[in-house]
């Protein structure tokens, strides 16, 4: 009879261990993949910054030096092990955007990518952002900067902003990200780039990242640009197709890697089309779940054991 | 006496005179330095480590034309990020960061980035020359200091040799294995056993432990070290064999590489070496398998002292190129120490009944 209290009180445990209202650093399934939170043609140019990888230290400070009449502006901190009590501010030049938890895009065990829209909240010239943060056993990989200006002076430019935060994993077999940048692009393009962010890509784990299917490069998520942090940019203007580009991460060797941010700028014959900005719905981080290899070893152990326990008998 | 009395007089007149003053440290890598242990770079990572220098004006007067001239060693790549301080340059080895005033009492710092050398023959220290010139109502002023960094060779080497201890392990284990039919000891149902209750530590307490470890903070470890702890107990006092332990952690390893995809190749040697840790005190034990509670509780905290041990101080720097401050890395050795006392005495109760129970 003891034994019986035994089990029962080992599964009670269990479900009580699954069913809290907790903390996130639980699985958190595959993330949500990158698509275009804003694209739009201007006359001026897109600037993509940011920095410098992992190192816990608190407050995380990063400066950007922006050009005048920013007409978007999107900042982000991805962040190690986000957790619900966690919680991190920002501010931009002293001025707090202020105390944010929930993280607009989680997967895996707790990798997170906060988003916030600064339009408003950055100015022409050197801006220090500071992310100040509660988060036991975590800290920010890093603090990235999308923004797209108008200079009259420059050419047209077309860019598409794509973030999220897409787990490439070999635990759930999933190897590709892929992201479109709809549209037709004008008749003229003569220069494309492309900036993509990887966070915990691994030195020596050889992912590939694609662009129509032209290999840009291998081992790409290696820890370039800090710990655990790769930002790179690239010439993709000789790849370009007129309409409908696409970029491919595969996951390759590493064991995973998270790509979250991936921006197209094309610059174009002047004055070809009027300028706009499209800013697209924020897709919704996908729920928090515990993994089925969670459950079935917990259940297959306590049958095992259980059968053990009767067989005795 | 006279003599002595100039000297004074002269010390005086001099620090009046002196109407700045200046205070000259240098931060490298910029990490939180509770953790992270400072002034020691590691040869062969893949990014720019931050370095940031940090000015105070000490005395009461203001100084301006402030150039700052920093002589980077070993010829390592230098980046300069983005920052306040815009007049900052680099020509070849060295940095020059030129700021306008500092005022009394104020600190006025700058940032560059250093690439630390792919590879060093062996661990040395190299120095980083700051030399300032400024101006005050005193007239122009020369000082210098020297910031003296550690840079250690790139664990590559230490990878490699991690892995061919790693293989050597297995190695031997294997022809041990063979030679001696140690699989023909262990029945089926052993074999089960060892085989769920490695699955249970693998799986569900390490997820339990990636979800919950916050709640402890500092001690989030306890979560996974203590079940652990407490599973190795069992497994010992369910099966009672030689190699139970290197048997379970082996397991442990290759089912976390299975579900969490871990890399095997470079991981199979710690969690095995704890194994064969634990089964070689079962035989020092004279193969009391936790039938005691002083040897389950030894046990536990021999596995994970060990474990964190040879993780701080020799995985981290090999797989991530982290080194942690000592304190750190012995607190947490001593915490893992106390998880595997209180594993080993629960382990000891729990194991007492489920054999009681079972067999």
């Amino acid at each position: 009879m003891k034994n019986i209290y035994f089990i029962i009180t080992i599964t009670a445990i269990f479900i009580l261990m699954t069913s809290l209202p907790v903390s996130a650093g639980e699985w958190r399934g595959e993330g949500t993949p990158l698509y275009t939170i804003a694209q739009g043609r201007i006359h001026g140019g897109v600037f993509v910054e940011g920095g410098h990888g992992y190192t816990m230290e608190n407050p995380y400070v990063e400066y950007f030096d922006l050009p005048k009449d920013i007409e978007y502006a999107r900042l982000y901190v991805p962040m190690w092990n986000y957790n619900e009590d966690d919680w991190l501010e920002v501010s931009i030049n002293d001025e707090s955007l202020g105390k944010r938890s929930e993280p607009d895009y989680v997967g895996a065990w707790g990798v997170a990518n906060y988003a916030f829209t600064v339009t408003d909240k950055v100015s022409p010239g050197m801006n220090r952002v500071s992310v100040t943060y509660h988060n036991t056993n975590g800290a920010p990989y890093s603090i990235v900067l999308v923004a797209a200006y108008e200079d009259q002076a420059l050419p047209q430019t077309q860019f598409w902003i794509t973030e999220g935060n897409h787990v490439l994993a070999d635990s759930t077999k999933t190897d590709i990200g892929e992201i479109d940048f709809n549209g037709d692009i004008p008749t003229g393009a003569y220069d494309a780039t492309l900036w993509t962010m990887i966070i915990a890509g691994t030195k020596g784990e050889n992912d590939k990242l694609y662009f129509n299917s032209h290999l840009l490069g291998t081992d790409v998520g290696s820890a370039k640009s800090g710990a655990y942090y790769d930002l790179d940019m690239w010439d993709v203007t000789e790849f370009l197709n007129t309409a409908n580009n696409t970029v491919v991460f595969e996951r390759g060797d590493e064991a995973y890697i998270h790509p979250m941010l991936a921006v197209l700028a094309v610059c174009c014959e002047d004055g070809q089309k009027e300028d706009y900005l499209k800013i697209n719905s924020q897709a919704q981080s996908t729920g928090r779940s515990v993994p089925i290899a969670v459950i079935a070893v917990f259940v297959v152990s306590v049958i095992f054991f259980v059968y053990r326990v009767v067989g005795k008998r | 006496m006279k003599r002595l009395l100039s000297i004074l007089l002269l010390i005086l007149l001099s620090s009046n005179l002196a109407a700045a003053g200046l205070d000259t440290s240098m931060i490298i890598p910029v990490k939180n330095t509770d953790i992270y242990e400072s002034n020691r770079l590691v040869a062969g990572v893949t990014w720019h480590e931050r370095a940031e220098v940090v000015l105070r004006n000490t005395g009461s007067d203001a100084m301006h034309d402030i150039v700052v001239a920093v002589d980077v060693p070993l010829n390592m790549d230098i980046k300069i990020p983005a920052q306040d301080i815009k007049d900052i340059s680099v020509d070849g080895t060295r940095v020059t960061a030129r700021i306008a005033e500092i005022e009394p009492g104020e600190d006025v710092s700058f940032l560059f980035s250093v690439k630390p050398p792919e590879s060093i023959q062996s661990k040395k220290t190299v120095s980083f020359t700051i030399s300032i010139t400024y101006e005050d109502g005193t007239g122009s002023h020369v000082t210098s200091s020297i910031s003296s960094v550690e840079i250690v060779p790139p664990p590559s080497w230490v990878t490699y040799g991690t892995l061919l201890v790693s293989m050597l392990i297995l190695s031997i284990v294997l022809t041990v294995a063979w030679k001696f039919d140690v699989l023909e000891w262990f029945t089926t149902i052993d074999l089960i056993t060892i085989s769920l209750l490695a699955a249970l530590i693998g799986v569900v307490f390490r997820w339990f432990w990636q979800t919950f470890n916050d709640i402890l903070g500092p001690f989030g470890g306890l979560l996974f070290t203590i079940p652990t702890v407490v599973l190795m107990i069992v497994a010992l006092q369910l099966v009672r064999k030689p190699g139970t332990a290197t048997l379970l952690f082996t397991v442990v390893e290759l089912v976390a590489m299975v579900v969490w995809g871990t890399n095997i190749t470079i991981w199979m040697g710690w969690y095995m070496s704890e194994g064969v840790l634990v089964d070689a005190l079962v035989i020092l034990f004279r193969r009391n398998y936790g039938d005691t509670r002083n040897a389950a509780m030894v046990y536990g905290a021999a596995r994970s002292a060990f474990s964190y041990a040879l993780f701080y101080l020799l995985f981290a720097p090999a797989v991530w190129k982290v080194y942690y401050a000592p304190w750190y890395v012995w607190t947490e050795v001593g915490i893992a120490a106390i998880g595997g006392l209180i594993g080993g005495s629960i382990g000891y109760n729990i194991a007492k009944k489920m054999r009681g129970a079972m067999i």
